[in-house]
């Protein structure tokens, strides 16, 4: 008990503008989630691809001062998952090259080993701490009957939905697009000079528009699952759940066209079956690595409509145990 | 403000179930208690008047804004306190009440140094930095007070707000309302099943039945017998007493406890009782204006409606 208590007193101080409310949702959903210990490891780890990546980056740059040190970037290419149009473009010697030569294979390089971050460490990263941060962002809330803490204050469904998805969008931005940004501002020192901001000042920007993509559908589908129950280990098996299933699905249709005919094809749609390698045409698309439209194409359609219908889930749950 | 709700014939359909049948209301300023049985609709109305829900017909406003198109400026003005245990996990008390503050526009400094304030008037101690899921039920009901209150309120709907609360806490929080209506001019809506509660801190009642509200009027009023009568208690026997006063003309009930309620207000009728006591030898403790208590004012108005839909 105070020592001395003032009691009740009016307030009557100034408001701050309505449009935060979804901010403070957000930062209060990150200072919960905050507090798991496997979440912060995970963010930790996140910086470690960037440091390993880094060193193709600087192999790179040294080659491009250094004769007959290309086979070298050539050689630890080799050890990062690359695709064959990638492959065909490293086929300069770039201390014979042009300058414009040299600006656009930098461009390449720097944007394939970009697209290398998002597509593989930091995307198995994200399944993870999504499938750790979202489940009990909204699930908890349905236990422990938050919503009407919420709702009985001016405060929205919209700004609640965007609130929750702020708290995902901070984690996610943690993993993904800082590490790449990073990433980019570690190949802009080891360049010979700053003026390789000028042949590749679209990758900054393509970090944000793969951070989207990335983003924006995960998010959706891991809070609509989330909404679905009140137990937010159903949510977060239903998560892991849809990427493992969908992964399982494309091995077992690829080895089934394997073995029907007799040789490894592109895997064309069949990569649609499984969100992560849907997520990755697109990817590939946004750092242009592939300018495949028939692929892409479906792909983000595919995104698009996971999008709208998690939404639209998301929204309806929302409101259910109002009506109540 | 003369009129904090106006509700003119709402009503409320959830497919076939009618949850609120043409609801016409004025709540003044004060503390106002919303009674009525399980089902009555006041979890309804209380939602009605939050904007949680729309109503199926009817209009009406609370604090000057209009149901259905200011909802959000009636939730601003208003705090709830809902019935139901819900808290954030994860947070210390303290903070859940900051949460409560930062969502109703407090910047977030102010609204820490307003959550300690509050958590100080509602006699919270150094629980409020524990994780919330470890309180006990009464601490929880302090916590969600405390949320109601932390921006301050034109008006208060505390739905159960001394459930699960000890004798001495229930005192407390009751302390409190009272507090709010008397000296800081909050207008209170006190919906809760412990009548004794309503008795004592509610200038007037609203009773609701079936979805419709049977009774609407100051406590004044409704405790007031349709007959003056005063009530006797004694101690020890009341038989003697009973015959001596029923011998001298006065017409006299017997109570629980061997109290007595004798018709007939004034000097009088007082005169009439302590000369009938010193001839008898009972001992009088106390001697008061009978009134209609809130359990017979509330089955009252429940029995009614029953028989008028029946």
């Amino acid at each position: 008990m105070p020592i001395h208590s003032a009691g009740y007193r009016g307030w009557d101080g100034t408001r701050v503008p309505g449009a935060t409310r979804w901010a403070v949702i957000a930062s209060t959903g990150v200072r919960r989630t905050w507090k798991s210990a496997w979440l912060r490891r995970m963010i930790f780890f996140a910086v470690l691809p960037t440091v390993f990546l880094a060193i193709p980056l600087f192999i790179f740059e040294q080659a491009v001062r250094t004769p007959g040190a290309w086979r070298e970037v050539v050689d630890f290419m080799g050890v990062l998952p690359q695709t064959p149009a990638f492959l065909e473009s490293l086929n300069t010697d770039l201390a014979t090259a042009t300058p414009e030569e040299i600006h656009e294979t930098r461009h390449q390089v720097w944007a394939y080993i970009l697209l290398t971050l998002f597509r593989y460490p930091q995307s198995m990263l994200m399944v993870l701490v999504i499938g750790i941060a979202a489940p009990p962002l909204i699930s908890s809330d349905v236990r422990s009957r938050a919503f009407l803490i919420y709702f009985s204050r001016p405060i929205t469904r919209l700004e609640y939905i965007l609130g929750k998805m702020g708290t995902m969008v901070f984690f996610l931005a943690m993993i993904t697009t800082m590490p790449a940004m990073i990433l980019y501002l570690i190949g802009v020192l080891l360049s010979p000079s700053l003026s390789v901001i000028v042949t590749t000042w679209d990758l900054p920007l393509r970090i944000l528009a793969a951070s989207v993509m990335l983003i924006l559908p995960t998010t959706s589908v891991a809070l609509m699952f989330s909404s679905l129950t009140s137990e937010s280990r159903y949510a977060g098996f239903g998560w892991f759940a849809s990427w493992i299933l969908g992964y399982v699905m494309y091995s077992i249709v690829m080895g089934l066209t394997m073995v029907s005919r007799g040789s490894l094809e592109e895997p064309g749609w069949r990569e649609l079956l499984s969100p992560y390698h849907t997520l990755g045409i697109v990817q590939e698309w946004v750092f242009g690595t592939t300018t495949d439209e028939t692929v892409f194409v479906p792909a983000a359609m595919i995104l698009t409509v996971a999008t709208i219908v998690s939404l639209s889930i998301l929204y309806r749950r929302v409101s259910s145990p109002m009506r109540a | 403000m003369t009129e904090i709700i106006r509700l003119d014939g709402v009503s409320k359909r959830f497919g076939p179930i009618r949850a609120l049948t043409d609801v016409s209301l004025v709540v003044g300023p004060g503390i106002t208690g919303l009674l009525g049985p399980n089902g009555a609709g006041k979890s309804t109305l209380i939602k009605i008047l939050l904007g949680l829900l729309e109503a199926s017909s009817g209009s009406g406003n609370v604090l000057g804004y209009k149901l259905g198109t200011q909802s959000r400026d009636i939730r601003a003005a208003v705090g709830f306190m809902p019935e139901d245990d819900c808290y954030l996990p994860s947070l210390s008390g303290v903070e859940c009440v900051q949460f409560a503050a930062r969502l109703c526009r407090l910047p977030a400094i102010e609204a820490l140094r307003r959550a300690h304030e509050i958590l100080d008037f509602c006699g919270a101690g150094e629980e409020r930095y524990r994780d919330v899921e470890t309180y006990s039920t009464g601490m929880r009901q302090k916590l969600k007070f405390a949320q109601a209150l932390v921006h301050d309120p034109q008006l208060l709907i505390l739905d159960e707000p001394t459930s699960g609360l000890d004798p001495e806490e229930r005192a407390s929080m009751l302390s409190r309302i009272r507090v709010l209506a008397e000296r800081h001019g909050k207008s209170v809506i006190l919906c809760t099943h412990i009548l004794p509660d309503v008795q004592s801190v509610s200038d007037s009642v609203v009773i609701m039945a079936r979805g419709r509200v049977c009774v609407t009027d100051s406590l004044e009023e409704l405790s007031r017998p349709e007959s003056p009568s005063i009530h006797v208690a004694t101690i020890g026997s009341s038989d003697a007493l009973c015959e001596k006063l029923n011998a001298a003309g006065l017409s006299v009930d017997n109570g629980a406890h061997g109290d007595l309620t004798v018709a007939g207000a004034g000097d009088g009728t007082t005169v009439a009782v302590w000369k009938a006591a010193k001839e008898t030898g009972t001992v009088v403790r106390s001697i008061t204006p009978a009134r209609n208590s809130m359990e017979a004012i509330f089955l009252d108005a429940v029995q009614e409606n029953h028989s008028a839909d029946s």
